[in-house]
């Protein structure tokens, strides 16, 4: 990771856990609205952040990820 | 002690006369010398095997939780109104019965289940802390006598101060005595040094995150995963543990060096206000990885934002098991 961090070229991977009701519909309407987010971000979209099992957490830093946001 | 030990007993023979409890679990002396390990009596005269003395080391509730349960299970296909109900006796020092509290108000058996004979502790002997002490030679025989272990050992005649040779989790100890009890043996222990109790983890916590991640990671080396941390510890109980899990399945059976780091994380995550810091876990570690350090700052963490400390009464609710606006210290749902 502190390697990376040196490295001006390199962008960190992002796992977003977020809730089908409010942080995904928030995406969705900027998405009609045309607005673009980075591609570092990979959504994972949940019926409630309440399903969110703190294994998710763990597991995708484990296999790679550099943040888990977890919005809802 | 041994005045403990008759008396215990005795209590232990006039409860299962009195069909008070249908199995007293306790320790018995050990098959290697200065050792005991736990047993399970159900007749009266098998109560003299029970000892009480500073190498009784294992958690014995997490027996309990294991013979409640399989009782339960055996009664499943039985009519409700013909189910029995059995009492299980436990000899209990501080920190059994705090896990006991915590069985008891994570509801996994009612009070009247369990016979609690409480007695009071000066610590255990920490085996592997004593054989470094004595430069890795073979114990042959030993008594405990006055603060003192004689030893004839490989090496020849030892003597160690029994206070030396204490666990660390002992050593700090704040609940030395029974919190719940329903027949106390003895009178109360001298309290041992709970105020030097975070002092590892402050040290530790003042370290930048680079050293404790390397600490970590170094500590982590060490486990081989054989489970016996989880097996011991009175609070893991899950009919199905994580790491047994296949579907999803949270931990790789291999040896990747993450999949050891996952594992020791969740278990450390699933202690939350729930370590009672018995040592259990430290005690039968065979690669002698340094669990407690992180187990003891998520205890301080506990008792530092939620005032809790792990079982230490019926009435004070694990943090992560209550909602209640007035434990609440931050006030921003009520005022903004």
């Amino acid at each position: 990771m502190a390697e990376s961090l040196a490295n001006k070229d390199w962008e960190p991977k992002f796992v977003a856990i977020v809730c089908n009701w409010c942080t995904y519909a928030g995406a969705d309407l900027a998405g009609i609205s045309r607005i673009q987010y980075p591609t570092n971000v990979r959504i994972i979209r949940v019926p409630c952040t309440g399903r969110i099992n703190p294994f998710y957490i763990v597991k995708a830093l484990q296999t790679g990820a550099d943040g888990v946001l977890v919005s809802g | 002690m041994e005045n403990i030990e008759t008396k215990l007993r005795e209590e232990a023979k006039r409860l299962l006369l009195e069909k008070k409890a249908d199995v007293i679990i306790g320790y018995e002396k050990g098959t290697l010398p200065l050792t005991a390990t736990p047993c399970f009596i159900t007749t009266p005269e098998d109560a003299d095997k029970l000892v009480w003395n500073n190498l009784c080391t294992q958690n014995l509730a997490k027996f309990v939780h294991d013979l409640i349960t399989a009782h339960k299970n055996s009664q499943k296909r039985v009519k409700p109104e013909d189910r029995k109900k059995k009492v299980v006796g436990v000899v209990a020092r501080g920190c059994t019965t705090r896990s006991l509290v915590i069985h008891l108000q994570e509801r996994q058996y009612e009070r009247d289940e369990v016979c609690i004979i409480g007695v009071p502790c000066d610590g255990y002997v920490d085996g592997k802390g004593l054989k470094i002490k004595i430069g890795g030679a073979d114990i042959v025989e030993g008594t405990i006598d006055g603060g003192q272990i004689k030893m004839k050992t490989s090496d020849g005649d030892k003597n160690v101060a029994l206070k030396d040779v204490l666990a660390e989790c002992c050593l700090t100890c704040r609940f030395n005595n029974p919190i719940i009890s329903d027949v106390m043996i003895g009178s109360p222990a001298p309290a041992m040094n709970p105020d030097a109790e975070y002092n590892d983890v402050t040290e530790f916590e003042a370290k930048s995150m680079e050293e404790r991640w390397v600490y970590f990671t170094k500590e982590m080396e060490k486990c081989m995963r054989c489970n016996a941390c989880r097996q011991a510890c009175p609070s893991c109980y899950c009919p199905t543990c994580f790491v047994e899990q296949s579907q999803p399945q949270w931990v790789g059976i291999g040896e990747d060096k993450s999949d050891t780091q996952v594992f020791q994380f969740m278990r450390l995550y699933h202690m939350v206000g729930r370590c009672v810091d018995c040592g259990s876990c430290v005690s039968v570690c065979p690669m002698g990885v340094d669990l407690r350090k992180f187990l003891k700052k998520i205890d301080k963490d506990g008792w530092e934002m939620f005032g809790n400390r792990a079982g230490s009464s019926m009435e004070d609710m694990p943090p992560l098991g209550r909602f209640d606006e007035h434990h609440d210290k931050q006030d921003f749902i009520y005022n903004p």
